[in-house]
């Protein structure tokens, strides 16, 4: 049980780091990260979905009563969701068929529903439209240098122009499974990466 | 609807397709129910019941509401709203009249619209166009699918913390790894052929 | 786009959000009430043995947080978690006497085993084995230490093969008792002066470092603080007057003194 307690408390402390914080939620996105555009793409949805209900949040918090804002929180996801679908299929329709399910998947990305409703709610405006952009980038940049790895090491092209033409490529990563491994190593690596940053600090 | 069909429908979302493991949904739910046993059965009931009632309604509104309006692009405002309604009435109706289910099932209320396997569930069934009772059978099966996802990630997880895991990888990494290697073991059941 | 259409849109999207909102605002959900089972819950064993009625520790904190359950329904948690509710819930104005750890077994290791136990030296791994581990006891100490690795503190030693509390380091912070997986670490108050050393009652099988329910203890006190309950012995600690009789006449050596007279 101790062990377990350590997972949790483990789990937490990094939740409470910018650097991993992010990765974590963008375990839906990890389906759509096999092409670059794509993750590209699911990132930049992300990050405009999380500006707009940060900042409409912010606005109503104040007149909204506390036992409706997270109901609030959750129909604004949806309906910022809902206008990104849209404007997506009207101006790229093959990168939102590309996307599939996992646009409108947006409005149940826990972390990111849990931030708005209690950080962003109780910002003002600017700082809260501030806060989520920085980490819809963030999280962009994550998307995009995961899915640059899996797809030019799972296909052997980048953003469709091959590059390994001759080399045989390691079709696992294309995978849902290649995704969670390279995803898991990715956050190994950021957490050692952090460890080593807080032992250096006396 | 043929025993062939049911039976097809519920081999593919629970092997084939599985919710967690080839169609990547639910994911962070598996982890975060991974804390005890009781936890991942809450998810699994609660999930199976949310989304076999969804799941046809949804279709329902879709095909009589939303479709001959041309009101299309309302189906996720209108699927994340039936699932609220649904679960948040569902919890008043177990606080009020159930209390022994609602003692064992409402630590798993603040999972469920997070969930990402059961809005997906929903939109699913919605975009296949099934019917009504094959997008209920859809939903359930699904969400057994996702319940042995879970059982079989909490399983190795109990395993696995008792092992000496190198510092970083331990908590949120070594479980996507464990999740990876799972979905591997599932890749197996591509290109079965039913029938 | 026609004019019916947005009309019925709008119609359905704002029924929708008024359901919502009245189940939301009409919800008997206490926000406070969770907020605070959270912190209750930190006074819990965190076993979800259940044995308090309610699905798991946290759903009894939630009972306890919303007014449904009393805070003495904890069993493995005993006192200690009932005062550390009470204080949590701000009805005990002076901290809980502070509490210690005490192991409930004097055989461990050298207990009688089934079999020779290989695997991760983790008391939960052996405890899952087929019939309740290597012990022939099933609720006797295991042996492995786990309860010593968890102790922030290092308060627990493992002395010949079974766990030892030192008194005067433990803080009472628990940890241990959350940890051992036969649930046989108990939290006794600093002041009570013995306790016996086995788990045991007459459902399980005593070894020879376990209590047989001689009954001497429960002649010899003089307080009668000793009786036999459930079929295994209990000390009252508010009759006891820690002489520690109980300790000398007990021809095992199980009723172990806590405390010097």
């Amino acid at each position: 049980m101790s062990a377990i307690r350590k997972w949790l408390e483990d789990l937490g402390a990094t939740v409470k780091k910018p650097t991993a914080a992010f990765l974590m939620s963008m375990c839906a996105a990890l389906a759509v990260t096999t092409r670059l555009q794509d993750g590209v793409a699911i990132g930049l949805c992300i990050t405009v979905v999380l500006v707009l209900s940060s900042l409409t949040i912010s606005l109503l918090s104040s007149r909204v009563p506390e036992k409706l804002r997270e109901v609030t929180v959750l129909l604004l996801f949806a309906v910022y969701t809902t206008a990104a679908d849209m404007l997506l299929s009207a101006w790229l329709p093959s990168q939102n068929d590309a996307l599939g399910i996992f646009l409108p998947l947006i409005a149940a990305s826990g972390s990111l529903i849990a931030w708005v409703d209690r950080t962003a709610s109780r910002m003002p405006l600017r700082p809260a439209g501030l806060q989520s952009a920085l980490t819809g980038l963030r999280m962009t940049a994550a998307l995009a240098g995961l899915s640059l790895l899996r797809e030019l090491f799972g296909s052997g092209t980048v953003a469709g122009f091959p590059v390994f033409a001759s080399t045989a490529p390691v079709r696992l990563l294309s995978q849902p499974a290649g995704g969670f491994l390279l995803f898991g190593f990715l956050i190994a690596a950021v957490q050692g990466a952090a460890a080593a940053g807080r032992r250096k600090k006396p | 609807m043929s025993v062939r069909t049911v039976v097809t429908l519920a081999l593919t979302a629970l092997f084939l397709e599985n919710f967690v493991f080839t169609r990547f949904l639910g994911v962070r739910a598996v982890i975060d129910a991974s804390r005890s046993l009781r936890l991942v059965f809450m998810n699994g009931v609660v999930m199976i019941v949310l989304v076999g009632a969804a799941a046809p309604l949804v279709r329902l509104l879709d095909e009589y509401l939303l479709m001959p309006r041309g009101l299309e692009y309302l189906r996720l405002l209108v699927s994340v709203g039936v699932l609220m309604i649904l679960s948040m009435g569902g919890e008043e109706l177990m606080r009020r009249r159930l209390p022994g289910f609602y003692d064992a099932l409402h630590a798993a209320q603040p999972m469920v619209m997070t969930n990402t396997a059961i809005l997906g569930a929903v939109l699913l069934a919605n975009q296949e166009n099934l019917s009504a009772p094959q997008a209920a059978l859809f939903g359930i099966f699904g969400a057994l699918g996702f319940l042995l996802a879970a059982l079989l990630f909490i399983g190795v997880r109990e395993r696995i913390d008792m092992a000496d895991c190198p510092g970083s990888f331990r908590g949120f990494p070594i479980a996507l790894i464990t999740l990876g290697l799972l979905s591997m073991a599932f890749m197996g059941f591509t290109g079965l052929r039913l029938w | 786009m026609s004019l019916s259409g947005l009309l019925i849109a709008a119609l359905l999207l704002c029924g929708m959000a008024g359901v919502l909102a009245a189940l939301a605002l009409l919800s008997g959900r206490d926000e406070q009430a969770s907020a605070r089972a959270e912190t209750l819950a930190e006074a819990l064993p965190g076993l979800d043995c259940t044995r308090c009625g309610h699905a798991g520790c946290l759903a009894y904190a939630m009972a306890v947080a919303e007014g449904r359950a009393e805070t003495d329904r904890c069993q493995p948690g005993g006192e200690q978690s009932r005062l550390e509710l009470e204080h949590r819930l701000g009805r005990y104005e002076v901290e809980p006497e502070k509490y210690v750890a005490f192991v409930r077994c004097a055989g461990g290791l050298a207990a009688p085993q089934r079999y020779a136990y290989d695997g991760p030296a983790a008391c939960a791994a052996a405890a899952i084995l087929p019939g309740g581990g290597p012990m022939e006891c099933r609720v006797g100490c295991l042996g492995l230490g786990s309860c010593a690795r968890s102790c922030p503190v290092g308060a627990i030693d493992m002395v010949d093969g079974v766990a030892r509390v030192n008194r005067d380091k433990c803080n009472g912070c628990m940890r241990c008792i959350s940890v051992c997986p036969r649930h046989i670490i108990e939290a006794v108050p600093r002041s009570a002066a013995a306790r016996p050393a086995c788990a045991a009652s007459w459902m399980a099988t005593p070894c020879d470092f376990g209590c047989d329910l001689c009954g001497k203890c429960v002649t010899e006190c003089r307080a009668g603080a000793i009786s036999i309950k459930d079929g295994a012995v209990t000390v009252d600690d508010a009759r006891c007057t820690g002489c520690g009789r109980c300790a000398d006449v007990c021809e095992r050596g199980v009723f172990q003194r806590l405390r010097n007279r």
